[in-house]
């Protein structure tokens, strides 16, 4: 028996999403799901969640205890959407164009996520909530928009399949948090995101997983940028049983620029990969990434870094930077940076760390007063909170500040100056 | 014996299996200035960090009793909130742990184990910008990282303001003046003058006699090879600055 005929999908839906769903279904039936032996899934092991079934939930279950809001929030519950007076301006629910999609959102669903990647098929076959959001030219977001993708408290085991389509006109701005929160109980969440930046527009992109402990979570995102376009993405993983986030990001037009931070906070044997492809197209184009982990218990944090410079994207500047901070010898971390550098007149960094927490800092805090269980969080808040600097919105830090420090059990000593 | 704040007696201790202090004597009463001097490798930071609790070191044999306590059987942090204060020849980076964190929270720790109420936020940032003023450090000091991108004067003038802010009873101050420019080691010797009384002892330690010129010692140690080889008052400093050290190697040989 091969692992092609264990696989049960449930049909696509009948909508106007039809004719890319059902090449996407045959293509994943074909393929299976990825395996340890696919470059890009080398880190991690789905094998365990391929034995499984994961059927679309009938209903919901009952609504979880979720975080208090970020921002203006759309919210779905195991992927039905959780009544709203109104969406915010400029979202659409994607169930909602689902009878006669429009041009543009036709012109970038299922073309901007790479289709050949088994999840990002599995989830075009199936997405059965998400949204389809514009920003006009010139358009500002007042408050950053949160959507919420809830795990429901029920028994059963389900799987929920999101999509976000985002188009930003020229010069607009946006602060985007994409939340993960919910129960403990199991679950496949998928989530494929196709973002298309025109000129100038910049994004603030974060992508928060507080996901249950039950919680496979396996992501997308796609960025295209034109000319000037910024793009900053925060990647905050912060729960779930295991969580592989794929970001491609594509600076298509000359002065393009993008900054990826990342931070894995992981304890028993929860599992964190961040995949990471950045492409410089045109000249004059920047990117940087930073990714930490803080790893406790038997956790494992991935992190795989590919930049390619095209050969006419000369004067481009790229660093690539990761570091992990060991709690416990039995965690592990994997970091593979790799560039592809087909100009010659580019700038490109990269470097990596891993390592315990440092006795000379240790005795130092100690020297002061302070004892050794408190100095160690201390220092492990501290070499976590690097993952907020240089962020663009200075609202949130403080947020978000507190959501890193409460999940890492920081002293008080920290916590009452956040 | 009450009149000795800290007595270090027949001081045997390395790294490892290499021996670098070879017996040391020492008594330091409560309200004295000591100034520890001696070349480069002769113990000094080894008998600083011995006595602050850093780990990586062996205490072959002998003893240190402060305030009538086993000082070695402490821990780093139990040393410090017994009044025991290294001011480090290289004070450590810690990204991200604002210097705020650290400061209020030593300074609470000590005000707890001596039995004294906490101060809040606001009173700690009221006692410390009196503090920064004195040495000319600007308020937004609080907020950097400990230490983090520092150039050398401002770490050690932050050692100095963790001092004046926590008032120990045995201040040791290790290579405090090196690659200090003449303003800053002005500042720095201040900051220690203030901090003289009667019932709190400092330990220089320290290569060059420069600092004394600022702090006049009441004892000064010469520490060569592992051994006090030589003690003396002030002038045993000057004499120091136009001798050398040859002439006491000579003897200690």
């Amino acid at each position: 028996m091969t692992a092609e005929t264990a696989i049960k999908l449930p049909e696509p839906a009948r909508d106007g999403f039809e004719v890319i769903r059902h090449p996407a279904r045959e293509h994943f039936l074909s393929r299976g799901w990825p395996t340890r032996r696919d470059e890009s899934y080398k880190y991690t092991d789905l094998s365990s969640l391929a034995r499984r079934e994961w059927p679309s939930p009938e209903n919901p279950g009952a609504t979880p205890r979720l975080p208090d809001a970020l921002g203006t929030q759309v919210l779905w519950n195991d992927g039905f959407q959780v009544a709203s007076d109104e969406l915010p301006a400029g979202v659409q629910a994607l169930k909602a164009c689902a009878d006669s999609p429009d041009k543009a959102l036709t012109a970038l669903l299922g073309h901007l996520a790479p289709e050949a990647d088994p999840v990002v098929a599995l989830n075009t076959a199936l997405f059965d909530h998400g949204a389809w959001i514009r920003m006009p030219r010139d358009a500002r977001a007042e408050s950053p928009l949160e959507l919420v993708y809830a795990t429901g408290e029920r028994d059963a085991a389900v799987a929920m399949h999101a999509r976000l389509v985002l188009e930003m006109d020229s010069h607009s701005q946006l602060v985007l948090i994409e939340r993960h929160a919910g129960s403990d109980a199991d679950t496949l969440s998928t989530r494929v995101a196709e973002i298309a930046l025109a000129e100038g527009a910049q994004l603030l992109h974060i992508r928060l997983n507080e996901a249950g402990a039950g919680t496979y979570l396996l992501g997308d995102t796609s960025v295209r940028l034109a000319k000037d376009a910024s793009y900053q993405l925060l990647n905050l993983d912060l729960g779930a049983r295991l969580s592989r986030e794929a970001v491609r990001v594509d600076l298509a037009g000359e002065g393009a620029h993008t900054l990826l931070k990342g931070l894995a906070v992981l304890d028993g044997k929860r599992h964190a990969d961040a995949d990471i492809k950045v492409m410089h197209s045109s000249g004059h184009t920047q990117s940087a990434q930073s990714f930490r982990g803080v790893l406790d218990g038997r956790s494992r944090h991935a992190y795989t870094s590919r930049v390619v410079v095209a050969e006419h994207a000369q004067k481009s500047d790229s660093s690539q930077e990761s570091a992990n901070l060991l709690l416990s010898p039995r965690a592990e971390a994997d970091t593979r940076p790799q560039l592809e550098i087909y100009a010659d007149d580019v700038t490109c960094n990269h470097g990596a760390a891993t390592g315990a927490v440092d006795p000379d800092a240790l005795f130092y805090l100690q020297s002061r007063g302070v004892d050794a269980d408190t100095a160690r969080r201390m220092v492990a808040y501290g070499f976590a909170a690097d993952a907020l600097s240089e962020l663009a919105e200075d609202s949130m830090q403080h947020d978000l500040a507190m959501l890193i420090a409460d999940r890492m059990k920081a002293p008080r000593e920290v916590l009452e100056w956040l | 014996m009450t009149d000795t704040l800290l007595s270090i007696k027949n001081l045997h201790a390395g790294v490892e299996d290499k021996p670098i202090l070879r017996g040391i004597d020492l008594d330091i009463p409560p309200g004295e200035v000591h100034a520890i001097m001696g070349p480069n490798g002769s113990g000094k930071s080894t008998l600083s960090h011995i006595l602050a609790g850093k780990p990586g070191y062996t205490v072959s044999e002998g003893s240190v009793e402060y305030r009538g306590k086993d000082l070695l059987g402490l821990e780093p942090e139990e040393r410090a909130r017994e009044g025991l204060f290294l001011a480090l020849q290289y004070p450590v980076e810690i990204p991200g742990v604002n210097n705020v964190y650290l400061l209020k929270a030593g300074l609470n720790a000590l005000r707890t184990h001596r039995g004294e109420p906490e101060l809040d936020a606001y009173e700690f940032l009221k006692l410390a910008r009196e503090k920064l003023k004195l040495l000319d450090l600007d308020d937004s000091f609080l907020n950097r990282g400990v230490n983090e991108g520092f150039s050398g004067g401002e770490k050690k003038r932050n050692e100095i303001l963790q001092m004046l802010l926590f008032e120990p009873t045995l201040a040791l101050l290790d290579e405090t003046d090196s690659g200090l420019d003449i303003d800053a080691l002005k500042i720095v010797a201040d900051g220690v003058n203030r901090l003289r009384h009667p019932d709190r002892s400092i330990v220089l330690v320290t290569h060059y006699q420069r600092l004394l010129d600022y702090i006049e010692p009441d004892k000064v140690h010469v520490l060569i090879n592992g051994r006090i080889v030589k003690s003396g008052d002030a002038e045993l400093a000057r004499t120091l600055e136009s001798r050398g050290y040859d002439w006491l190697r000579a003897e200690a040989a």
